[in-house]
């Protein structure tokens, strides 16, 4: 939550060292600083913490141990290089986060990109999105969370090093999770608001996943605007500025069939969700599209995180019988849901999200 | 500590921990836990060594090392400045996550206490540990004799089917304070009810406790560490005094929050918009407070400290 005053740690060094003198200054200003000086003061100067190392098993600590690389594939694990220098962008001293290679590579103006998704440890922060790999799905040997949330495609020299890679079963798992085929028990709990914790952890991941992404949208323009005259005309309607228009990607759209059909035999009122991600270079928001079986029918937007400038936001459906049914503009806002429109699910051809 | 990011990484390919490492986690510790109560964080009175070396043997095991974390840190840290930023988050982390495995203990504790002692819920066979027994409706006992064949993605959808409002769900957020019980009692036997009457079968307590888990979004505990003698009762996060807390959302909320609020309540005018510093300050105050007017009363006085 502090932002822009120096770590405890660094004010350890302080009250013990008197160094470095530039942080005395921050001091005089600042009354939460200062009552961490106050308690170290008083309270840190007999700490011994004794042998506490003593009783650590070291030899069962995981230790990565990197490998450079300098070529990947699908399923590899890799981390970033901390630097970049490019005719198109370029970065020093980020950090570095390990990744999931979620393709072969595919050549662009005749360099490698890979499709790639951050991978982290702190499984307890998945949220519905993220989907979590076992122990034994990767030769890393701990559970990790795929943070499909931030998927993005990277250069093959953005790459470094060799982490290690999925094991057999982890490759099919993550071949079954991009095709939509695994329930939600695969996948982490959905937030609970906006005030949920996970959104402010994964925050530094998006920080990091935003620079790196900078070449390959350098490398490519703007997705390709896919106006349809009734939605262009409903805009023009409400006199409103020009929106950006996302078709929804199907390959990032992922359909969870078995939950739909435990829904209807089930439950009367569970929902179905299809799972979204809109990354644009100043926008990224993600959320779930539920369909709400009965007694509504109804198509609805839950946010789960939203990043960047989105002021406001439409949903459009057309359905297979060629209608349009926009839902209302809207303010997204993380952890709130929308109601996008009444329609039967086996009727939805394509959903479309507009973004200003 | 003058080791620069290259030699903590290959003390660490050496030795896991060597002295370098060894001093810099103790660091790190001993300067962050002053922030959190150990009241709430620690089950102690003060952050004495004791409960500094228990919390960092912790920290250690359950992250930096049994899954790799202390190798994350090292490998992407661009610099010994950003590790130390990373360990520190690290640990403030897992002192947050730590405190909530209490919420969500008492709930279990909870549920297990009411399967034993209502006459609503029977036992179906004899299981050898408690996390393992079969549980189903006294009225249904004669009619299943074994496990559900739901999988649990089916049977959250079961559970689903009653909603936050009709259990009067308060989930853990800025709005729920300290004591929150997420289900109260009345709405928590209605659940179990209500998931037991439609499983098709009888369910054992891991499979309840998942069921739970993905329901109310609770944090994961392992149930077969839930002490068998659930008459030893809850799991107590012990009373602070306020003066800690107003000190450590103090120290939490850091300058420009600080700075924001003060601004916010200087101003005589009529607001037309919350800061999020009230928003931030009125969480953390949540997270200590027993009812809604000890939440003002830590608010007031931290205000007041700033003037």
């Amino acid at each position: 939550m502090k932002t822009h005053c120096p770590l405890p740690i660094d004010w350890l060094d302080f009250v013990e060292t008197g160094q470095p003198d530039s942080l005395a200054a921050h001091l005089d200003d600042c009354a939460s600083c200062r009552a961490y000086v106050d308690a170290l003061r008083t309270q840190a100067r007999g700490d011994s913490l004794g042998d506490w190392l003593g009783g650590v098993a070291l030899e069962d600590a995981v230790v990565w141990r990197t490998r450079p690389a300098t070529s990947f594939a699908f399923g590899s694990l890799a981390m970033n290089a901390s630097d970049y220098d490019g005719e198109d962008a370029s970065y020093h001293d980020v950090w570095r986060l390990p990744f999931v290679v979620l393709d072969d590579g595919r050549e662009i103006r005749g360099r490698r990109w890979y499709k790639v998704a951050p991978v982290d440890t702190d499984t307890e922060n998945a949220s519905s999105t993220d989907l979590l790999l076992q122990p034994e799905e990767s030769d890393l040997g701990v559970p990790m969370r795929v943070v499909f949330s931030l998927q993005t495609s990277l250069a093959e020299e953005q790459l470094s090093d060799e982490l290690g890679r999925l094991t057999a079963a982890g490759e099919k798992t993550l071949r079954q999770a991009l095709a939509g085929e695994l329930d939600e028990m695969r996948y982490g709990l959905p937030l609970t608001g906006p005030e949920d914790d996970r959104l402010v952890v994964d925050r530094e991941l998006a920080e990091v996943a935003r620079v790196l992404r900078s070449p390959f949208f350098a490398l490519e323009p703007e997705p390709a605007v896919d106006y349809t005259p009734s939605v262009a005309a409903s805009q023009e309607s409400h006199g409103q500025e020009k929106a950006r228009i996302f078709s929804l990607n199907l390959d990032w759209l992922h359909v969870r069939k078995g939950q739909l059909a435990l829904a209807a035999a089930q439950s009367e009122t569970a929902p179905s969700t299809l799972r979204v991600w809109l990354n644009e270079e100043d926008v990224a928001i993600e959320g779930q599209l539920r369909y709400e079986l009965r007694p509504r029918d109804v198509l609805l937007f839950f946010i789960d995180r939203l990043e960047g400038d989105a002021s406001s936001m439409q949903l459009v459906v057309h359905t297979k019988s060629g209608q349009v049914k926009p839902s209302p503009w809207f303010k997204p806002q993380a952890g709130e849901e929308f109601p996008v429109a009444p329609v039967f699910l086996p009727d939805v051809d394509q959903v479309e999200v507009q973004v200003r | 500590m003058s080791a620069n990011l290259d030699q903590l990484r290959q003390e660490h390919l050496e030795h896991v921990i060597g002295p370098e490492l060894k001093t810099l986690l103790e660091r790190v510790v001993r300067a962050t836990a002053r922030a959190y109560p150990p009241a709430e964080y620690a089950q102690a009175a003060s952050w004495d060594s004791e409960a500094l070396a228990d919390a960092l043997q912790d920290w250690a095991e359950a992250r930096l090392l049994r899954r790799g974390d202390l190798s994350k840190l090292l490998a992407g840290a661009p610099s010994v400045q950003g590790l130390r930023r990373g360990l520190t988050r690290s640990f403030e982390q897992f002192l947050t996550n730590r405190r909530r495995r209490t919420s969500a203990t008492n709930l279990y504790q909870r549920t297990t206490k009411m399967l034993r002692t209502d006459d609503a819920f029977a036992k179906v066979g004899q299981a050898a540990r408690s996390h393992e027994q079969l549980w189903t409706l006294t009225e249904l006992k004669n009619t299943f004799d074994g496990p559900t064949t739901l999988a649990v993605p089916a049977l959250v959808a079961v559970a689903f089917e009653l909603d936050d409002d009709q259990l009067e769900v308060v989930r853990y957020g800025p709005q729920s304070l300290k004591s929150s019980p997420i289900l109260r009692e009345p709405k928590l036997r209605e659940f179990l009810v209500h998931l037991l009457s439609r499983a098709g079968g009888a369910l054992d307590q891991t499979t309840i406790a998942d069921v739970m888990r993905r329901r109310f979004s609770l944090y994961e505990i392992e149930v077969g560490e839930l002490d068998d003698d659930v008459a030893a009762g809850e799991t107590e996060l012990r009373p602070v005094e306020r003066d800690d807390i107003v000190k450590s959302v103090l120290m939490r909320l850091g300058r420009e929050r600080l700075e924001e609020l003060r601004r916010f309540h200087a101003d005589e005018g009529e607001p037309t918009q919350l800061p999020d510093a009230v928003s931030s300050t009125i969480a953390l105050v949540a997270e200590y407070a027993d009812s809604p007017e000890a939440a003002e009363e830590i608010y007031d006085r931290l205000v007041e400290s700033l003037f």
